[in-house]
């Protein structure tokens, strides 16, 4: 008995020092900081007057925030970006791979030079497309190429300035989805097709009877991370429009961080952080339900 | 080589469609890399030029001195940008992080596939709940940390939190997981123990995805943005897109040196990606398939 | 129960070791700051122990970080005082911040990890309040009275005006006026002679009878460089009628609904958008328009100033050859003119972390009473009384003599007044700052009225004010 047991010790003690780094570093700088986070969350404090000098308000800051217009239209903003990237990006990438992979000569190039965007800096992406929305910049010159008098002033006005950043990150994030499914198509069941085939069915039922439940997982794991990272956007609003004109393209993150660092609001801005997991939480739960009913394989 | 067997009809009607649908998604590709070619262009020319109508994507003339300026090469640069500095600093943070994070990763990655240990199947799992936390919500507890610790204005505070993703350890893991334990128990019985059998036996084997791994790490950290931003407040220990971002701050309105800073700094990352694009598309894709 | 307890203790054991790991690796990051700190610019790697070595053994090289560029001065500065103080063990090396959020956060950050600046500058008076209540500035007051360096002595009673409950946490170095940016030339071309005095209604005709040309070739009448800063507007035009706190009625309440105040959008937003003398803000901000870029290529007649000083000297860069000449801002109605817009700035703190805290007064007395001329030419006029008057004109003029009218300068921007427009409230700054920035830029834009906008402003700003 009791050299099994030191036999088992042995086995966990191995296994314990070869994930010891993970968890420490999980236990470190993720969760020690979220228990923090969650402390300062209920309190009052003002970074500037020191570590330690706060009061403790309850959920006071959960409730302000419902009636600070600054967090109230950040969230709006964030929902309106992530309903439209999500479900654009993800559109046109499964389209784009289907056609690729089906009716394209060139495939490599073709896919390299959509997937670009996604391994650029994302503060050079979006300098460079602040200036491709300048009056002087391609995307003006385009847009009145065909036509239009006065193209809109894109980043200058609040009707379009969460439209173009929306633009951009969809140009920015449709080669990763992709390439993703690039890679779920070639493991696609090619008799099933064949049988298809036979059946005589032309290439449009074929690609929503059989290539969109095949991908369906694909599909389901894109759009959560997706949209996970669509309500994390922060840096090209930093960049481009600093959450202006007015409060136009002011997402929640931008907020977070102008509470926290502008103005050192750490106990309101760790509330709001909350709100944000929160809501991650509650989507990719929702998700997860969601997924049983439409994911087909 | 089965087009070849049909009849020439069959051929044309298929290649039709083909050729077409090149056309249209090659337009589409090109659309997609104009934003580069733009910078390119936008980069080699005078001030001016820049803002001319319409838009001359070759000009006129190329002016390489932009290039010169952001680099502070040659002294022409009315100030220095200390560009070298932060890509040395960029590819330092990367680089250590790529070699931590990969080791760590293929440590427990292993670990959680292949050692029976207890509560292995619950750390996992909590382990793997810990990616729903927004780094955001870390931020604030973590700068108040680093300002406690003394670690504000080092770079520890980006390669500390750096050494470990969960993510790789995931990919890792699920790396593991399909390779069969007769390898393993083979070596048992030789007598090699746990670390033996992870250094001669499963590393080996692993390299492919432990390179897949190191390119996501290195254009994670190469890309990486908020947390620079956050932390680092000193130019000596600037990254390229804080750098750029100072960059821009300081030199608003010339256009030219500003996108020559930034196809400056997109140029490492487009070199990964060229060299390594396979592993790189497959540390990106696995795990996400059938996720 | 057993093998937890080991478990915990290797867990123990591996934290230990992990602490002293960044403990180890703390002091390469600590030398590498320090030891870079010798020079100016240098490669990174082993170049900085060297240079570390050649300096005079115990020297203390002292950070001081600033938002002006360091070419426009302060690198000279620091060259003399380092010429001055090689035997005295005392260096110092500037370091540049942009003067924005970001900017300003990274200095803080410094501050409060207590790491790389000794001395700093701060612009506004919110902020120094911010950093003296925040123990990010250290006060003065011991050092001051050990020395008997009395602020009054050199700086006249408004330097009481810029203590923080009653301390000082900074010396005011500089004294500066603000006023209008005038292309003579343009002025003398339309027979107008360069204002002394006018009124909104009259600065707006002359913007009228300025403007001409269309597209590419339109002249504006004036730049408000609105992209830059939108709040020109309240600490410029309407602090000359209500005074330092021109954002506030109270404590308590914003003034947007001031009518001063009110007046002055308006007068800005028939400038960009009725009267069109003014490039719109849409424009200044999709197209990035500057200062540089619009005044000194004589594409409008004025502009906002007088910081384009530094600009102006720099005719290589930005080759023009008008005269610029200065008026002080338009105030809204005759005689209403209460305030002269300016005051203290410039504040020069010192980081209560900073290891050299000696050093570091000693460098803050000799920029303020003595050090500044180099920055003067960069356009700062000191505000210590030991400087010599013509001393500091010939300064501000230098490199720029036929460029800059001597009278006007001298008149608008140097010669001290005596009835400063003194700001003591910062309630919220920040975030009333931030509420007044967004409205503006809908009013502007046409999203909505004057009205419509600054009752909003003025809703939402007091909602914060009340917290």
């Amino acid at each position: 008995m009791k050299w099994k047991l030191s036999k088992q010790m042995k086995t966990d003690l191995v296994g314990y020092s070869f994930i010891l780094p993970n968890i420490l570093g999980v236990l470190l700088f993720t969760l020690f900081p979220m228990l923090f986070s969650l402390i300062i969350s209920f309190t009052d404090w003002d970074y500037t007057q020191g570590f330690g000098n706060w009061n403790v308000v309850g959920v006071e800051n959960f409730i302000r925030m419902w009636s600070d217009e600054w967090f109230t239209s950040s969230l709006i903003n964030t929902l309106i970006f992530a309903v439209t990237v999500v479900p654009l990006t993800v559109f046109f990438a499964l389209v784009l791979a289907v056609i690729i992979d089906k009716y394209c000569f060139a495939k490599l190039p073709i896919r390299l030079a959509f997937f670009m965007p996604y391994i650029s800096n994302v503060v050079a992406v979006a300098i460079v497309w602040v200036m491709m929305y300048s009056p002087w910049g391609p995307v003006t010159q385009l847009v009145q190429a065909f036509g239009v008098e006065n193209p809109p002033q894109w980043l200058g006005d609040p009707k379009w300035a969460l439209a173009a950043i929306i633009l951009m990150t969809i140009w920015s994030g449709v080669g990763y989805a992709n390439m993703i499914y690039t890679s779920a198509i070639q493991g696609l069941p090619r008799d099933v097709y064949e049988a298809a085939d036979i059946d005589g069915a032309n290439e449009i039922t074929k690609f929503f009877k059989l290539t969109v439940p095949f991908l369906s997982p694909t599909t389901f794991f894109l759009i959560i991370t997706t949209f996970v990272t669509s309500f994390q956007v922060f840096a090209p609003i930093q960049i481009m429009t600093r959450g202006g004109p007015g409060t136009s393209t002011n997402v929640l993150v931008y907020y977070i961080y102008t509470s926290a660092f502008t103005f050192y609001k750490m106990g309101y801005a760790s509330s709001m952080a909350w709100i944000l997991f929160i809501i991650l939480f509650v989507i990719t739960i929702i998700q997860w339900r969601g997924q049983k009913k439409w994911v087909s394989y | 080589m089965k087009i070849m067997k049909n009849c020439r009809k069959e051929v044309i009607q298929k290649l039709i469609p083909r050729i077409l649908f090149t056309i249209l998604i090659g337009a589409a590709a090109i659309s997609m890399v104009t934003p580069f070619l733009w910078m390119l262009s936008a980069s080699m020319k005078l001030p001016l030029d820049v803002m001319k109508l319409p838009i001359e994507w070759i000009p006129d003339y190329f002016y390489p001195d932009n290039y010169k300026k952001v680099w502070n090469i040659g002294g022409i640069a009315a100030r220095d940008y200390h560009f070298a500095l932060a890509y040395y600093n960029s590819i330092k943070i990367a680089v250590i992080n790529l070699a931590g994070s990969v080791l760590t990763s293929t440590l427990a990655g292993y670990a959680f596939a292949k050692i029976k240990f207890r509560g292995s199947n619950v750390l996992f799992l909590l382990y793997l709940a810990t990616m729903m936390i927004p780094s955001q919500i870390t931020l604030i507890p973590k700068f108040v940390m680093f300002n406690k610790m003394g670690l504000t204005g080092t770079h520890l505070t980006l390669i500390l939190p750096g050494l470990i993703t969960i993510t790789g350890t995931f990919l890792m893991r699920q790396y593991f997981m399909q390779i069969p334990d007769e390898l393993r128990e083979s070596a048992r019985v030789d007598g090699a123990n746990e670390y033996m059998i992870w250094a001669r036996i499963m590393v080996p084997i692993a390299k492919p995805s432990m390179a897949s791994l190191a390119m996501v790490v290195f254009l994670w950290n190469w890309n990486s943005y908020l947390e620079p931003l956050v932390f680092l407040s000193d130019w000596r220990l600037y990254t390229i897109p804080i750098a750029l971002t100072n960059f821009i701050e300081e030199s608003v309105t010339e256009y030219n040196l500003v996108m020559a800073a930034a196809a400056s700094a997109l140029i490492p990352a487009f070199l990964v990606f060229l060299f390594g694009q396979k592993f790189l598309v497959k540390g990106l894709v696995s795990g996400a398939v059938k996720g | 129960m057993k093998h937890r307890k080991k478990a915990a203790a290797v867990m123990l054991a591996s934290v230990m070791a992990m602490s002293a790991l960044s403990g180890c690796s703390k002091a390469p990051g600590g030398t590498e700051t320090s030891a870079t700190a010798g020079a100016g610019t240098q490669s990174p790697g082993g170049e900085s122990q060297a240079v570390s070595q050649d300096a005079p053994k115990e020297a203390v090289t002292l950070r001081m970080w600033g938002g002006v560029p360091a070419e426009a001065g302060p690198q000279k500065v620091c060259d003399n005082f380092n010429e001055l103080y090689k035997d005295k063990g005392i260096q110092v090396e500037y370091e540049r911040f942009v003067n924005d959020d970001t900017g300003n956060l990274k200095l803080e950050t410094n501050l409060l990890s207590g790491t790389g600046v000794d001395l700093y500058m701060t612009y506004t008076t919110d902020v120094l309040v911010k950093r003296a209540s925040g123990n990010m500035a250290l006060d003065l007051s011991q050092l001051m009275e050990r020395d008997g360096f009395e602020l009054t002595n050199y700086f006249g009673s408004m330097a009481e005006a810029y203590y923080v409950d009653g301390k000082p946490y900074s010396i005011p170095t500089k004294l500066d006026k603000y006023g209008i940016v005038i292309n003579k030339d343009m002025f003398d071309a339309a027979g107008i002679p360069v204002p002394t005095e006018w009124t909104f209604e009259e600065f707006r005709e002359i913007a009228k009878t300025l403007t001409h040309g269309e597209g590419q070739d339109k002249v504006y009448g004036m730049f408000w460089n609105s992209q830059q800063d939108l709040t020109y507007l309240f600490q410029y035009l309407v602090a000359q009628t209500n005074g330092g706190d021109p954002m506030y009625l109270s404590e308590t309440e914003s003034s947007f609904q001031d009518p001063v105040v009110l007046k002055t959008v308006e007068l800005l937003n028939n400038m960009m958008n009725v009267d069109m003398t003014s490039p719109t803000h849409t424009d200044s901000m999709t197209q990035k328009l500057s200062q540089e870029g619009m005044f000194l290529t004589g594409k409008s007649a004025m502009t906002v100033g007088p910081w384009i000083v530094r600009s102006i000297k720099d005719t290589a860069t930005y080759p023009h050859d008008f005269t610029t000449a200065f008026a002080p801002y338009p105030v809204v109605e005759e005689g209403k003119r209460n305030y002269t817009q300016g005051g203290y700035g410039d504040h020069l703190c010192i980081n209560p972390k900073s290891e050299h805290v000696e050093e570091a007064w000693e460098f803050a007395k000799w920029y303020a009473t003595e050090g500044m001329l180099p920055v003067v030419e960069g356009g700062r006029v000191p505000a210590s009384n030991t400087y010599d008057a013509e001393e500091v004109t010939k300064a501000f003029l230098s490199g720029a003599e036929d460029h800059m009218d001597s009278e006007s300068t001298m008149a608008v921007l140097i010669a001290p007044a005596d009835n400063y427009a003194v700001p003591s409230i910062t309630n919220h700054a920040a975030e009333v700052k931030k509420v007044a920035v967004e409205e503006l830029e809908k009013i502007f834009i046409g999203q909505q009225t004057v009205e419509e906008g600054m009752a909003a402003a003025k809703e939402r700003a007091d909602e914060i004010l009340k917290q």
